[in-house]
Order: C-alpha cells, then structure tokens, then sequence
C-alpha cells in the first residue's frame, strides 16, 4: 500500500455458489465480482456504476467484511462503515433512533458514561442536520430522507477513514437527494472521509464522484477522472449508457454520443459469455471479442479501458 | 421516552384494543381470574373445602346463595374448588410455557441465525417431535415417569418448545438479511447483541400472542389430562378431575359437572379473546 492511499483492492473475486435441489448441492456459481482492482485516494469519492446486477453492491460488502473474499486483497487504513440503500430495511424497527447511534458508540468508545453518549448523539444528530429530539424517535415515524440521515450519523459514529454509499438517494424523492448528496459532500470536507460511491444513476455521478468506474457482469471496463471519462469515454459500453442519460438542452443532445445497444439482455452472471463478457451486445464487436477476453489498458495517464479496440492501437 | 410521548402511544395503542370489544372482554376476564385465584384463600366462600373435607350434611346442594355452583359428593363448595382448580390450570400453563417458549425461542434464534448444520438439528429434532399427537405423547411420558403433576409439565414442555422454535426459525431467518442486522455486524455488535437485542423485538410480538393462546391451548390440554387422571389426584381440585367426578352423577347432579366444565371455558374464551385483541395491537400476523 502506497503511503497516499486510503483503499487499495487487488484482483478482488467474489462467487457466490448457486445451490438447489433435493440434496442441495452447488450446481455453478454466479461470478458476482470477477478480479477487481482499483485504489481511493484520501478525501476522494470513487463511483462505480453499472447495471444492476453487474456486482457493484458486493465490492461493497466485501470491504466492509459482510462477504469473504473468493479470492484477491482488500488494505486499507482506519475503519470502514457503510450506509445502505433502502433506509426502510436499514434501521430496526423497534430500536429508537438513540439506541440505534449508542451502539456503535458504545463498541468503538468503550467507558462512555450515560450522559456523554446522550451528548455524542446528539452531536451525530445535530452533524447530519437533524434535531437532537429525534433520539427518543421510531424509525416509523421518520421520512424516507432523516432516516438516511440516521444511517448516515450511525455510519459517522465509529469515526471511519471510509464510507461505502451503495445507492444512498436512489431510494428517495428527488428533492431529498440533492439535499443528502449536499450533506454527504460537505461531511467528507470535514472529516476527511473518503468515499466509495455506488449508484446506477450517471448524472449523480458526474456531479459528485472524483473517478468513476463502469462495471459489467462483475468486471471493471473503463476507470477515470469522472470529467475525462465523460468527455471521452472509452468503451463502447460506456458510451452506450451515456447515451442513455436524459439531457436538458439541445446543445447538450449534440454533444452525446449515439451509440445503441445490440438487442439483447444483459447475459445472467451464471454464464458469463466467453471473451469479453460484453461482446453478445456490442455494437462494435468483433472476432477476436468472442474468443479473448481484454486486459485493462492504459490509454491516458488515469484512463483505462478493457476493448480490443483499443488493445489493437497498444500493439501496434 | 417522554412521558409524554409514552402515555400517548399507550392511548393508541389502548384505542385499537378497544375498537374489538371482545378484546376487553378477553382482557378482563383473564386479569380477574388471574387475580382471584391468587388470592384464593382469601376471595372463596369456604377455602378449607379446597383440600380433604367431608361435611356429609351437605352433600349434592344444588345451586344457592350459600353454595353458588351446588356442593359435590362430601358435600364440598363447588364454587371455592373450582376457584382453587384454577391455581392448578395457571401453573400448569405458566410452568409448561415457562420451559417451552424460553427455550424455544432460543433454539429458534440460534438455529435461524447460525444456519448450516446447527440449524438442520434443531429443525429435524422439531420435525421429530412435532410429528408426535401431543396427548399421545403426554400419556406416554406420564406412564413412564408415572402420572404426578410435574412429569405432566416437563412432557408438556418437551413437546411444545418446538412450535416456538419453528415460529422463531422462520422469522429469523427472514429477519437475519435485513440491512439493520448487517449494518450491526459491520458495527463489529457480538452475535448475542444481534440475535437478543436486533432480532428477537422483531419477533416479541409474534411470540406473546401465541403465548396467550397457547396458555389457553395447555389449560385446554390438562383439563383433557386430569379428566383422563393423569396430572393432579385428588384432593386437590382440578376442573378436568372435577368434571370427570361429577360425570359420575349425571344427570340429577348436573352443577357437579357443567360449573367446573363452563369455568374452564370462560378462562379458555377469556385467554383467546385477549390474544385477539393483542393481535390487532400489535400487528401481529400468525
Ligand atoms: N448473497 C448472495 N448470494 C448469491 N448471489 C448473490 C448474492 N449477492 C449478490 N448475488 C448475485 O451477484 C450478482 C451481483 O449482485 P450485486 O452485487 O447486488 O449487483 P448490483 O449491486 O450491481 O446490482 C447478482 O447476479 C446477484 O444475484
Ligand atoms: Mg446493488
């Protein structure tokens, strides 16, 4: 690990083994993440984005320790803490919002006595824009938007170095997500956080992530400072889902890139196509893309792209 | 909480109660027999009929102000035995789910929470048991361990825990994935934190209402039990033993057999009512 860095994942894999049957037997696996790599800097935001389904929820529980690793290393410094997508399913019901903050508090700051955890709380729900009388609440009886502010201050609570946000606003109303990605944004500043970002939505993307990465079927295709991604994208998978952000202008609608999706479905991750995973629905696919899977390659200093389009121009 | 806050969620919570009017009933009627048989000795018209007691001028009264429900053979107060039969039929329900639900609850927690091989035990064990007729396998233990009150309660206990064990399985499982448990987990909580404190007061309301209803299911069960013999022996009452004494002497004594017989019942429909109205409180879906 290089001194700079908060989180270095190497060749990250993760299969998941799919069972059934009468004897319940592993029948295949889904290969979820298939030999991630990539590194945060400190106070950086680092976005994945992808279909659902393409593994970017597992990188996520792999590095806060809910899932083992299939193989590959995870190294980073200081504690990880996650906030959740569904802030329904993400807080107990039948804990208060101060039982819900004390225990992470109680396990990281061992010795506090009653009345500073009842201070701490109320701190983490003054940081997170909250009124501190909403310790003595049911998560019932918050909106969908204060109760990810609670997942956000619980998150806070052990003083992580780093945050996995699996899709934090794709579950809310539009007005509300402005508002926690601004909190989100104004935390990092403050505390030095470094966050891994994930979302399926691209414009957020562009708005708040420092790098972004574009998985597909639990491979990373193109990595790169967001702005130098967006202006020019690398991957014909990439330029496909810029295709498909809605635009505002017609100035903009100009600017975008047209390509189409070959018909199809994104193939199950139980049988990923041989070659590269993505050339079944590639619009620029060629012989090669059926038979051999492509490297990541530097194509400008911090951008990489895994396409033989571009491994031909490395050649030669 | 504030007290405030407090006595407001009890007002709703009171609100939906009460919308069931059965529900009060229920909650009234189990509360006051709950509350005159432990003050039995106290409450009842002639508490030294409970036990051996032979008063042979007053034998087979039928019903009056004196004797509410009549006197039986020895001439013994029906009303007061049936108040004391009570005391039987509360702690056989209370020491047999006193075991049970404890005990299930925990093997359901760990088994729904640990999964693998842990969880396959204890649910074939369950399988096994549950696929046992309850009275059959009553019967069975007490002819073994002989029929006394206790052996009754611990065969009582073997079986049911399972039930508890099953509810709790289920529910845990369905529970143990939720995001709360996770976010616990990266927390670095101990496995009992999440299992006592994250997991079972999602499943508490589940497992009081089948408590309740499962205390009117063992009254139900030793009253069959004590009607068979087995359990209590005389002198000490027990509405089963005294229903099936006073059907001796039917149809001419019949208050000997129908007080005791609508004694049980009301303690039975009390106990249903109220798991009906803790239900709809609670939100409880069994
Ligand atoms: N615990 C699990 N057991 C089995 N398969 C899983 C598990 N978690 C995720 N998967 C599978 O791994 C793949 C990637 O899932 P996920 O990481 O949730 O994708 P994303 O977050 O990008 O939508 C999916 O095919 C999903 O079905
Ligand atoms: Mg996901």
């Amino acid at each position: 690990m290089n001194s700079s860095e908060v989180l270095v994942v190497d060749k990250l894999v993760k299969y998941f083994p799919v069972k059934g049957g009468f004897w319940r037997r592993a029948h295949g696996q889904v290969r979820a993440v298939d030999g991630v790599s990539f590194t945060v800097q400190p106070c950086q935001v680092f976005g994945l984005v992808g279909e659902s389904g393409s593994g970017k929820s597992t990188i996520g529980r792999l590095l806060v320790g809910l899932y083992r690793p299939t193989s590959g290393t995870i190294t980073y410094r200081g504690k990880m803490q996650m906030v959740f997508q569904n802030p329904g399913s993400s807080l107990n019901p039948r804990r208060t919002v101060g039982k819900t903050l004390e225990l992470p508090l109680r396990l990281h700051h061992k010795g506090l006595t009653r009345k500073e955890l009842r201070q701490r709380v109320a701190e983490l729900l003054t940081q997170v824009e909250l009124n501190p009388e909403y310790a003595n609440k049911l998560p019932r009886s918050l909106s969908g938007g204060q109760k990810q502010r609670v997942a956000i201050a619980r998150a806070l609570a052990s003083d992580p170095k780093f945050i996995v946000l699996d899709e934090p606003t794709s579950a809310l109303d539009v007005s509300v997500q402005a508002k926690i990605i601004k909190l989100i944004l104004e935390l990092k500043d403050q505390l030095q956080l470094s966050y891994l970002l994930i979302s399926h939505d691209l414009s957020l993307m562009r708005n708040v992530a420092d790098v972004t990465a574009v998985m597909y079927l639990g491979k990373i295709v193109e990595i790169a400072p967001t702005a130098e991604l967006f202006a020019n994208p690398a991957h014909p998978y990439t330029q496909v889902l810029l295709a498909s952000i809605p635009v505002v202008s017609v100035e903009e609608e100009a600017l975008k890139p047209t390509k189409r999706l070959v018909e199809g479905e994104i193939p199950s991750p139980l049988q990923i196509p041989q070659g590269c995973s993505f050339h079944t629905r590639c619009p620029e696919a060629m012989e090669i893309c059926t038979r051999v899977a492509p490297e990541l390659l530097t194509i400008n200093p911090d951008h990489q792209v895994a396409c033989h389009l571009h491994g031909k121009r490395g050649e030669s | 909480m504030k007290f405030a806050d407090f006595r407001r969620k009890l007002a709703q919570y009171w609100y939906r109660f009460s919308q069931n009017k059965a529900s009060i009933a229920g909650l009234i009627i189990t509360v006051t027999i709950v509350l005159v048989t432990i003050l039995a000795p106290y409450v009842t018209p002639y508490p030294e009929h409970a036990g051996v007691f032979v008063d042979f001028r007053n034998t087979f009264k039928p019903p009056s102000s004196a004797n509410w429900f009549g006197t039986d053979q020895v001439g013994r107060d029906i009303f007061t035995r049936s108040i004391f039969g009570y005391r039987f039929s509360l702690i056989m329900a209370g020491t047999v789910l006193g075991i049970a639900v404890p005990l299930g609850v925990v093997l359901g927690l760990v088994s729904g929470y640990f999964g693998g091989w842990i969880e396959s035990l204890i649910m074939r064990l369950t399988d096994i048991v549950l696929a046992l007729p309850p009275l059959a396998m009553a019967i069975a233990v007490s002819a073994v361990l002989g029929s006394d009150l206790g052996n009754t309660m611990i065969a009582l206990a073997m079986i049911w825990w399972t039930w508890y064990a099953r509810l709790v399985h289920g529910m845990v499982v369905s529970l143990r994935n939720e995001e709360y448990v996770e976010a616990a987990q990266i927390m670095g909580a101990s496995k009992l934190h999440i299992m006592f404190r994250e997991i079972l007061p999602n499943c508490a309301p589940a497992i009081l209402v089948k408590t309740t209803l499962d205390a009117a299911f063992v009254i139900e069960l030793s009253a069959g039990l004590s009607f068979l013999g087995l359990g209590v022996r005389p002198p000490e009452p027990a509405l089963g033993t005294m229903v099936a004494e006073g059907a001796r002497y039917l149809p001419a004594n019949w208050w000997m057999t129908v007080f005791p017989a609508l004694a049980i019942l009301v303690l039975i429909f009390g106990l249903n009512w109220l798991a009906d109205g803790l239900r709809d409180v609670l939100d409880v879906d069994l």
